[in-house]
């Protein structure tokens, strides 16, 4: 992945929001509810819809490893789906520890496990 | 004997959390906190800060640094911030990171950088100048970013502030930043 974000965590994220992509409500290849990307958002940030899988993988990996989640200190996913979801997270926090654990994904170490440098064993 | 040796280390530990709690506490509250702020220590980022009372920090009192939002949680959701959102955090460096300019290029990857400029900011605790890297950029997603770098004693630091790029309050929310870091000092253990 272009940032150092475990695959599994945006996986289990897409899982939480939109069944892994079988309820996308908010436009196409948004499977993590972005809200300014719904074709039906009407505010004034409105971006573009996601023309494909690349560029919405990369848009929410962006998101998660960049300033407002990781750079933040939000790391684990007790503390980034509150803020990511809001005041009704914890059903969908439920779920997306719930597929994270099923695909052997660690709650609190949420980087990239192939990446080198963060030093993690098989299956963590 | 065994089993009052444990007991004892016990009675120790407890005591010695209880004496540094208070010592934070007495700590944050020596400060001269002005009106309307509140005290903010964070043990595991090592620093003391004041924030505005009225910013919001949710879910309440998860985090062990400082991340504040100009809105209250019911708004919150949607991955991004809502229209006229800011957030503001405060962390300090990973620990693979030994300074400023490492810092900066390890986040670079991360970014489309805007600009990138040195300020210098006075801390009312010391009056000594404060050496600041300030550096703007965009998110994919379109949000406005100014990170800020510096060092207090024994600490590397960057304050994270994250708004709508045309956000009329842009100004102000810059000076809170600013003004948030001129109030961190280092705690004292």
């Amino acid at each position: 992945m272009n940032d150092d974000v475990d695959p599994r965590f945006i996986v289990a994220l897409a899982v939480a929001e939109t069944q892994a992509g079988i309820n996308m409500n908010w436009g196409p290849f948004n499977a993590w509810d972005i809200r300014v990307r719904n074709p039906s958002y009407s505010g004034p940030h409105k971006q573009p819809p996601y023309t494909s899988w690349t560029q919405s993988i990369n848009g929410i990996t962006g998101l998660i490893a960049g300033s407002q989640y990781f750079g933040s200190g939000l790391n684990t996913t007790a503390k980034i789906y509150p803020v990511f979801q809001g005041p009704a997270y914890q059903t969908g926090l439920d779920n997306l520890n719930t597929a994270l654990g099923q695909m052997h994904g660690n709650q609190i170490a949420l980087t990239d496990p192939c990446n080198p440098g963060n030093f993690r064993a098989p299956n963590q | 004997v065994r089993t009052e040796g444990v007991g004892c280390g016990f009675g120790s530990s407890v005591l010695a959390a209880f004496l540094f709690s208070a010592c934070v506490l007495a700590i944050a509250w020596s400060q001269q906190v002005p009106s309307g702020q509140t005290p903010f220590v964070s043990t595991a980022g090592g620093y003391v800060v004041d924030y505005p009372s009225d910013w919001h920090r949710f879910p309440p009192g998860s985090l062990p640094t400082l991340d504040i939002y100009n809105f209250p949680f019911s708004r919150a959701g949607g991955g991004v911030l809502p229209d006229g959102g800011a957030s503001i955090a405060l962390v300090p460096a990973p620990e693979r990171v030994a300074s400023i300019e490492d810092w900066i290029k390890a986040d670079g990857g991360l970014r489309e950088e805007k600009a990138r400029s040195t300020i210098s900011l006075v801390r009312p605790s010391s009056r000594e100048p404060l050496r600041v890297v300030e550096v703007v950029s965009l998110t994919g997603e379109g949000m406005e970013n100014v990170d800020c770098y510096f060092e207090i004693p024994g600490r590397l630091l960057v304050g994270r502030l994250s708004y709508w790029p045309d956000d009329p309050r842009a100004k102000e929310y810059r000076e809170l930043l600013h003004r948030i870091i001129q109030s961190a000092r280092p705690l004292v253990r």
